[in-house]
């Protein structure tokens, strides 16, 4: 249903943010969490869209006329992470908050400046909200943000999804970021990012420094700049100064919560907040706990997954028999440092957690999304295995005989009229028969092509029915790939950007080619002039759907001049005829 | 770290558990939309929510804080037609504010078994998310499907059907409901825009009163979502889905007619209305007493099953052409019926009188074409999968218009070959050879044929298609004379003779050489191996007629007795 073209918040959800104090919020957690940014006068917010944050660059751009404009607050669309991250910069030197946004895979393009960042450290509360998708829902690789965290040192908060406790660990991970000054890591999963829910509001802060108040002094702290020797001193600072002080923050405000088992404190269950619902729901599934948060043994659950407090888990763990772990993914960073942190103390307790452990019998299962289905099963066999259960086990027995006969009558009724229901391009895309065309020519010339297909919407042309992408490298990568492959193959290949791609990561590619090429062109080194066999497409819709620029022309402007350094290659729109078209008249390809 | 022996010692009495007390749990709804994107179940979800939160408000008389219901999405690939799963959790609205939880923790997202309702705007959809349903809780279907990428593949076989969708759901919710609604006949029956089927849908969920919120907080709700005109809109289309519910429409689809499960003097009463529905008055009045004699008749010869289907046949032939040509039929059916035996429940005359009657009518095809195509074009009623399926199959040759054009009688036996000839010339001109139905002018010429009922006996094709049969009679006799068995594995082989103009040609040829084999194989004097060899040329003959020349092979293979015993058998 249409409400407003062009806009996916109405004005009501776009106005809640402007509520003040002991009123009522309704919305999606990323309303939530402008909301308590807002509440924390933040003076800057940037990002690339990626689900499952995608919502949050939406918000932004929606909201900027009733909202962000009368705080004064600077908001960008950046083209790439890399230049999002950049605007944490601006938290080093004053106290200004503010926030920067990306998905997962976006933590790689913005690590370098994110380790830069975290070296001088920060003044002003900095938060990095990354869309976490470990399920792979909508993304190309299955990763964890915590690696950036603990090599970096920039503490990472997993929110347990409750709508109330992620507004509200939304607003300490300003002030966590302010005591440990480190940027902190923020993660919204697909489940959390897209939850719906309600909470209490507080009045929002109008920054200091604001573009409606610009500040006048600007004095920067050179030893902040991480250049030797003050990097070594900023190494030292982190470990031993910033790490006490932010594990102090957590325990004073009770970030993690533990839930007292009502039956047996010998046994506990560590988990961390992205899969704290499933836990309990699949406890509360084998009748072991309640929809209130009765457990019959205890749990803690982590919100705040680096770092870890040791006296914390030394409380949890001092007499316990039986310690369960379940963390989503490898690698198992939560499980090691339990284990480590309980050896260390020389507790005699008995850690289980993967099942890929070679030293122990494991439950959780290695790398697969920890859905309440998988949950469980896993969770079953821990307590028939390791706990004495007084009439709980035919109760757990019941309801896995349950589940399986559910799972029974689903097989016998429904797997035979299911057609899966791959991803594919839109009816009408007209990315479409820029695809058609080229297995057209590949079917007249007889010949195949490597076609190297970059990241966005034409990455499905390595499903069905196309099947035709030979490579997917990472944003804006493809035609990087093929002038290595040009020269170590003798093949005709055909690299594809898009537009978005182009902005983020392409232009770099094309540079890179130039720098490279006119030493060949004009030395007679490698390829001839006009021999080249590389064919770059890049689909263009005059319009960005993903950086939300409007106005590219300019660009534009910029690329024709590269694209006339670029001699054999050739801008295409996305239309059949044009299409086949440049074919027919720049077929520049070796054979 | 300890040993597991030591670790086995250490547990202590105490530390044995028991199991939780849930007895003063509040009930927990929860809701699943599976839909495709762009089909708005993303809203469903969203209205669902707010309204949960007015009714609670209202049921305590102020709003709350704490979230005691959670909608989450997995929106995935969601782009135009991706497929997105929305859900929804929450505690009963109607429970009082001293008996509500302290906290409600609860996953995100539902697991097999947990929810109360599943929504689906789209089968596949619902077949993806059904797990999710408990047997005994509702489901809300659109009976739609769109076509998914493993379809669109040219090579693509059907791996399951609409209909087998539908009777799976059903199949699975046995214990609950299962509420099925045509959404493409709602939004075409009361003009309404496509997009607000989804507000159809919530206004059945408040007739049926599947959830636990009133009608005006539904509508309060989905005031939220929209606004103004839209509102309006949407307020028509909930309206619209609670009359729906309540006047029972979503039962038509299973109510749709079986033809098995009617009763003789109900297809008594059938066939003759199918017979004289359009007749004139007169005619009708005329026909009437010789037709109710025909069917007693009918009646008291065959058995009852038998004479279902014999009635169904005579009454439409009736239609068709007049009551000579139905008579004609029964002639048929009575000279096999003579030679049946009981042995398999006069399988043979079953499967004759089954076959025959469609193929005696069968040629008038095109005419249904077209009239299919007139139908769509201008009026839009027609069912688009039937008409895709004739039009492919039914495209007419040269040679079939030429036949249905009504040739006198003194000339009709040298007809064929002139017209073949003909026929030919033409073709080595370069003319085109097919006409298609789906044109104004095909579908006048065809249109004013297929009024002429009165000259339809004239033409060459139904002469020839008259002889034709004739064959298939004595060929069946012929062959009842040395094995009973295999003519009633040849009658039931008639049902693959279908199609028009090559396709018919090739069956045709396909059938010559069935026939031939089987006089062949039944000389070598095994009647298995002769039934063997028409249920293989069965499953090996292609639905458009190809494949003749691989039943030379076979008869060999079976001949030499290496040949495969098919798996699927003529029930």
């Amino acid at each position: 249903m249409v409400t407003n073209m062009g806009r996916n918040y109405t004005d009501e959800y776009i106005e809640s943010l402007l509520l003040e104090d002991g009123e009522t919020i309704t919305g999606d957690m990323g309303i939530f969490f402008l909301k308590a940014s807002l509440e924390q006068g933040i003076s800057y917010a940037a990002g690339y869209p990626g689900a499952p944050t995608s919502n949050i660059m939406d918000l932004l751009s929606d909201s900027q006329e009733k909202v962000l404009s009368k705080y004064g607050i600077y908001f960008e669309p950046s083209t790439n992470e890399a230049a999002a991250a950049t605007k944490l910069y601006l938290s080093i030197n004053d106290q200004i908050r503010g926030f920067v946004n990306w998905k997962v895979v976006g933590t790689n393009v913005a690590s370098d400046i994110l380790a830069h960042v975290a070296s001088s450290g920060v003044k002003g509360g900095a938060v990095v909200l990354v869309g976490e998708d470990e399920e792979c829902i909508s993304t190309t690789v299955k990763m964890k943000s915590q690696i950036y965290g603990e090599g970096f040192f920039l503490p990472v908060i997993d929110p347990i999804g409750d709508p109330e406790s992620i507004k509200e660990l939304s607003s300490l991970s300003y002030e966590l970021s302010e005591a440990c000054n480190s940027p902190v890591i923020f993660l919204f999963r697909t489940l959390t990012g897209n939850m719906w829910g309600t909470a209490s509001t507080k009045k929002n802060i109008t920054p200091e420094i604001s573009v409606n108040n610009k500040a006048d002094d600007f004095t920067p702290d050179l030893t902040r700049v991480p250049l030797p020797p003050d990097t070594i001193k900023h190494a030292e600072e982190k470990y031993q100064e910033r790490l006490p002080r932010a594990i102090e923050f957590i325990r004073k405000n009770k970030m993690n919560r533990e839930f007292k088992g009502v039956q047996s404190s010998s046994y506990g269950i560590i988990t961390h907040g992205g899969v704290f619902n499933q836990v309990f729901t699949s406890l509360h599934e084998l009748g072991l706990a309640s929809l209130e948060g009765n457990s019959v043994i205890d749990i803690l659950a982590l919100n705040v997954t680096f770092p870890l407090d040791p006296q914390e888990i030394y409380e949890f763990a001092k007499n316990k028999q039986t310690i369960l772990v379940i963390e989503q993914g490898m690698p198992n960073f939560i499980e090691r440092e339990v284990k480590s942190l309980v050896y260390d103390a020389e507790l005699p307790v008995r850690i289980y957690g993967k099942s890929s452990s070679h030293f122990s019998r494991g439950y959780i299962p290695e790398t697969d999304a920890l859905t309440t289905d998988v949950l469980i099963q896993s969770i079953a066999r821990f307590f028939q295995e390791n706990i004495p259960l007084n009439g709980s086990r035919t109760i757990i027995e019941k309801c896995l005989e349950k589940i399986d006969n559910y799972k029974e009558l689903i097989n016998k009724e429904i797997v035979d009229h299911f057609i899966p229901r791959s991803p594919s391009f839109c009816t009408g895309c007209p990315e479409r028969p820029v695809f058609s065309a080229i297995k057209k020519v590949e079917e007249e010339r007889n010949e195949r092509f490597v076609r190297l297909i970059d990241i966005g919407c034409y990455t499905m042309a390595k499903l069905p029915p196309f099947q035709m992408s030979d490579s997917c490298t990472g944003m804006g990568s493809s035609l990087d790939v093929s002038m290595g492959m040009t020269n170590l193959y003798n093949k005709n290949i055909i690299a594809v950007f898009g537009d978005g791609t182009l902005f983020h990561g392409g232009f770099r590619s094309i540079d890179n080619i130039i720098h490279n090429n006119i030493d060949r062109l004009y030395e007679n080194q490698g390829v001839e002039k006009g021999k080249a066999n590389v064919l770059l497409f890049i689909l263009l819709n005059y319009h960005t759907a993903m950086t939300v620029i409007k106005k590219i022309r300019l660009h534009f402007l910029i690329l024709s001049t590269w694209i006339r350094m670029l001699e054999r290659t050739c801008v295409v729109k996305p239309y059949l005829e044009l299409t086949l078209k440049v074919y027919s008249n720049h077929m520049v390809l070796n054979g | 770290m300890i040993t597991d022996a030591e670790f086995k010692e250490e547990i202590s009495e105490q530390d044995v558990i028991a199991p939780l007390d849930f007895s003063n749990e509040p009930q927990v709804y929860r809701v699943a939309v599976g839909a495709v994107g762009g089909q708005g179940g993303g809203a469903i979800s969203e209205i669902i929510y707010h309204a949960v939160r007015f009714e609670r408000s209202k049921n305590i008389g102020k709003e709350i804080s704490y979230s005691y219901e959670k909608r989450s999405m997995t929106p995935g690939l969601a782009q135009r037609s991706g497929s997105t799963l929305t859900s929804l959790a929450f505690v009963d609205p109607l429970i009082a504010e001293d008996k509500l939880p302290q906290n409600f923790i609860l996953s995100e997202m539902p697991h097999i078994g947990s929810c109360n309702v599943v929504v689906a705007q789209e089968m596949n959809e619902l077949m993806k998310y059904i797990h999710l349903c408990n047997p005994r809780g509702w489901i809300l279907a659109n009976e739609m499907r769109t076509i998914t990428p493993p379809e669109k593949s040219p090579s693509h076989i059907p791996l399951t059907t609409l209909d087998n969708q539908i009777q799976a759901a059903k199949n699975y919710i046995e214990q609950g409901v299962y509420i099925g609604i045509d959404g493409n006949k709602i939004i075409k029956d009361n003009n309404i825009d496509p997009r607000s089927l989804n507000v159809v849908m919530l206004g059945i969920f408040s007739a049926a009163n599947i959830l636990p919120i009133s009608r005006e907080s539904y509508l309060k709700a989905i005031n939220i979502r929209f606004k103004g005109k839209i509102f309006e809109m949407n307020k028509a289309a909930f309206e619209l889905g609670e009359t729906y519910f309540l006047e029972g429409k979503h039962k038509e689809r299973d109510e749709k007619f079986n033809w098995f499960d009617l009763s003789l003097v109900e297809i008594r009463y059938r066939a003759i209305n199918n017979a004289i529905k359009y007749r004139r008055k007169r005619a009708k009045r005329k026909l009437l007493p010789k037709l109710e004699q025909d069917m007693d008749e009918i009646i008291r010869i065959y058995p009852e099953h038998l004479a279902k289907i014999i009635m169904e046949g005579y009454g439409q032939l009736i239609d068709f052409q007049d009551r000579k040509h139905g008579k004609w039929f029964l002639n048929l059916v009575a000279q096999i019926f003579e030679i049946d035996s009981n042995e398999f429940n006069y399988r043979k005359t079953k499967e004759f009188a089954q076959n025959m009657a469609v193929r005696i009518m069968q040629w008038n095809g095109p005419f249904r074409v077209a009239e299919h195509a007139y139908h769509d074009r201008f009026e839009g009623k027609v069912d688009p999968d039937q008409l895709f399926v004739m039009e492919k199959k039914l495209q007419p040759t040269l040679e079939e218009i030429v036949g249905m054009i009504p040739v006198p009688n003194f000339i009709y036996k040298r007809t064929p070959k002139r017209m073949y000839n003909w026929y030919q010339r033409h073709l080595h001109k370069g003319k085109s050879t097919n006409i298609r139905t789906t044109s104004i002018f095909g579908f006048l010429f065809f249109w004013f044929l297929s009024k002429m009922k009165a000259i339809r006996k004239s033409t060459v094709r139904y002469r020839r298609e008259k002889q034709f049969i004739e064959k298939i009679m004595s060929d069946i006799l012929k062959i009842h004379n040395k094995s009973a068995m295999v003519a009633e594995e040849l009658a039931w082989y008639i049902g693959k003779i279908r199609g028009y103009s090559y396709v018919r040609i090739n069956h045709i040829l396909a059938y010559n050489e069935v026939v031939n084999g089987i006089e062949l194989l039944l000389e070598e004097g095994d009647d298995n191996v002769a039934v063997n060899f028409i249920k293989n040329c069965y499953n090996t003959i292609s639905n458009s007629g190809e494949g003749v020349e691989i039943i030379d092979d076979l008869v060999q293979d079976h001949l030499r007795g290496q040949f495969i015993v098919p798996l699927t058998f003529s029930n």
